[in-house]
């Protein structure tokens, strides 16, 4: 029974970690500029994000080491530096448009800007890191990330055309603007397949103690979490297209995205919608500063944990806080949060070569893995994966010059 | 190994290289397409009759409207210098003219509502 | 006697110190030289300053000068004998204490200085967690 409950939550956290700011603006510009067309990109990510986080939560229930603690013991410090680099500018530039994101959220309901908004934000996150635990982290973000279900009621209460929905999840490219078309592609990609997504469910792994007893636990985690979470993205992909597509309304900015909701859903549509952004953002917020944390702890052998006082992993407590204070800079300085969103969703999708090939090595070493490594339905899918990577890296940034808003 | 590993270490400071400019790019303009700009227009302008829509309906706070209709503002304010250097000919113009009074027009619709002279 | 692969089994892995308690990577290892007998490995080094060798010269520079600006004393790297150490697994267990390493000082610093100045950062554990430590695991074969 408790296995269950464990499953569940570990589920719903899917949803949690899933649904945030870069989910929410790429889906709702690619809804409102293309229609249903680009729901293939949706599912591609989503599967490849399911795939990404079985095998990491793999490895960490198998050898007792995160995923970034055999990048770095695999490789040794020389390659490490590498994806230590890269994840670290790529997750702190999305750490700051989560921030974005809640403040955003804030100032639509007050009318208070949200430049100040972040300063506060910084401050409610630091406390409950430094005051929470992990299980605090993982499982209030997915309790109360629930309420991004509102996406899936508006989508309902819409109609779709399942059929034409159904047609738009085989790939297909378009008759024109096809430069923004793709850019839109890589940007979804970069959201759906963030890198501190599975570096974090890797290190939350080794939080949660997980043993080669639970691994049903992360598959069934990894498949349902990203499946939920998937399908919320893709209802706001359903409601952009069918608000603002018909009026041609682009999304230039996060204000607009409130009257996805508030148009399907009225009043109530309109503050689950400001409820939904802030949770999912500060969720976010949260998760990923720890992630930036985990990759410094972890890659330099810090004592490291969300469970303990930070009395006992000074350097480790230190880094969170000063990654949280430090991202809230862009916004609370006045970057538009939407262009912040945009350009580290790209640079997200560039990155993932970085993260992805090593995992080639590492599932299939009998060292780390024992009898767990990877079959050749495993392999072929990361070998799927690591050329989407490879592609995303060339592709990123000609079309961010070319197709960027 | 020293020297295939310095030219990797060239190749990244291509890379970020591509990265800033791309960056860069995406934050200056290009210079203004009149069908874009245009597009955006409308697009504010779709945006403030749905809001107008929605408050009339109490669909949406006050004060989020008027965060709508602030912004709508500011977009008109910047199109109309945009659309300036975008218009080659007196047809462009008025097309642009047309837009931005329609534009103009869905705020005011929004100022009543939303309390602003 | 089996083998034991220095770079793949012990280099870059996880240090844990008699207190299981994680006091870094092996930075790197020293080997001792004799004459007429296969070299056998001296001791494990830990710090900032032979991680930097390894990557490479901007790196040296790097950790120099930070280590300059913040008024460092000595070179943070910590010598471990190779005596020292009781397991090599997962981790690599060793009989000293953390609390007296150089390379430790950092960690240490922040605590005494920065943390523990600041409220709710003292005590053992948080909530529930209190008391199970990293380096337990339930039902672990």
């Amino acid at each position: 029974m408790k296995k269950w409950l464990e499953v569940a939550l570990g589920v719903v956290t899917g949803i949690g970690g899933f649904l945030e700011v870069g989910s929410i603006a790429t889906s709702s510009q690619a809804g409102a500029e293309f229609g249903y067309r680009l729901a293939w990109v949706l599912l591609l990510g989503t599967a490849s994000l399911a795939f990404l986080m079985e095998m990491t939560g793999r490895l960490a229930a198998v050898s007792h080491r995160s995923y970034v603690d055999l990048l770095r013991e695999h490789f040794g410090i020389r390659f490490f530096l590498v994806p230590l680099v890269a994840v670290f500018l790529v997750s702190f530039l999305v750490l700051a448009s989560e921030i974005g994101g809640v403040s955003v959220a804030l100032q639509m309901a007050t009318g208070v800007s949200l430049q100040w908004w972040a300063v506060l934000v910084a401050v409610a996150g630091w406390l409950l890191l430094w005051r929470g635990t992990f299980k605090v982290v993982e499982q209030g973000t997915a309790m109360l990330g629930l309420v991004a279900v509102a996406f899936a009621a508006g989508a309902l209460k819409l109609h779709p055309q399942w059929g034409a929905l159904g047609r738009a999840l085989v790939p297909s490219s378009p008759a024109h603007d096809r430069a923004r078309y793709w850019y839109l592609a890589v940007s979804i990609l970069g959201a759906s397949i963030s890198p501190y997504l599975y570096l974090f469910y890797s290190a939350g792994a080794i939080e949660d103690h997980w043993t080669t007893e639970h691994l049903w636990t992360n598959r069934i985690t990894a498949a349902f979490g990203n499946l939920f979470g998937g399908t919320l993205a893709l209802a706001v992909l359903v409601v952009a297209a069918l608000v603002f597509a018909p009026r041609r309304i682009r999304v230039d900015g996060y204000e607009q995205i409130a009257l996805l909701l508030s148009t399907p859903l009225g009043r109530a549509g309109f503050v689950l919608f400001l409820a939904t952004l802030f949770i999912t953002c500060f969720g976010s917020t949260l998760e990923i500063t720890l992630a930036i944390a985990y990759l410094l702890a972890q890659g330099f052998g810090w004592q490291w944990s969300e469970n303990l006082k930070p009395g006992k992993d000074a350097r480790f407590a230190v880094a969170y806080s000063v990654v949280l204070i430090a991202a809230v800079v862009p916004t609370a300085v006045g970057l538009q949060p939407l262009s912040l969103t945009n350009v580290s969703m790209v640079l997200s999708a560039a990155s993932l070569p970085v993260t992805v090939l090593p995992l080639m090595v590492l599932m299939n070493d009998e060292d780390v893995m024992s009898t767990h490594a990877n079959g050749w339905p495993s392999n072929l899918a990361l070998a799927a994966i690591a050329l989407l990577s490879l592609a995303l890296f060339g592709a990123a940034i000609p079309l961010q010059i070319l197709g960027g808003g | 190994m020293r020297i295939r590993l310095r030219r990797l270490r060239r190749q990244w400071r291509v890379v970020t290289a591509l990265a800033v400019l791309a960056a860069v790019s995406s934050a200056c303009g290009k210079p203004p397409d009149l069908e874009k700009e245009l597009g955006t227009v409308q697009s504010w302008t779709a945006t403030a009759r749905l809001a107008d829509d929605q408050r009339g309906r109490g669909a949406i706070s006050r004060v989020y409207a008027r965060q709508i209709r602030d912004r709508a503002a500011e977009a008109l304010g910047q199109e109309r210098k945009t659309l300036e250097q975008a218009a080659r000919s007196d047809a462009d113009r008025a097309r642009a003219r047309a837009a931005t009074d329609s534009l103009a027009a869905a705020i005011r619709g929004l100022d009543q509502l939303v309390g602003r002279p | 006697m089996g083998g034991l692969r220095l770079v793949h089994e012990v280099l870059d892995s996880q240090l844990v110190d008699r207190r299981k308690e994680k006091i870094g990577r092996v930075d790197a290892l020293v080997l001792e030289l004799r004459d007429g007998e296969p070299p056998c490995v001296a001791a494990i080094l830990v710090g900032g300053a032979v991680r930097a060798e390894r990557v490479g010269r901007w790196m040296v520079w790097l950790n120099r000068a930070l280590r300059s600006l913040a008024r460092a004393r000595g070179d943070g790297v910590s010598r471990i004998s190779f005596d020292a150490v009781r397991r090599i697994a997962d981790t690599i267990e060793v009989d000293v204490d953390g609390e007296s390493l150089p390379s430790g000082r950092l960690e240490r610093w922040l605590a005494e200085k920065v943390v523990c100045r600041i409220p709710g950062a003292r005590g053992e554990g948080k909530g529930h967690e209190q008391g199970q430590q990293q380096g337990e695991h339930v039902g672990d074969g």
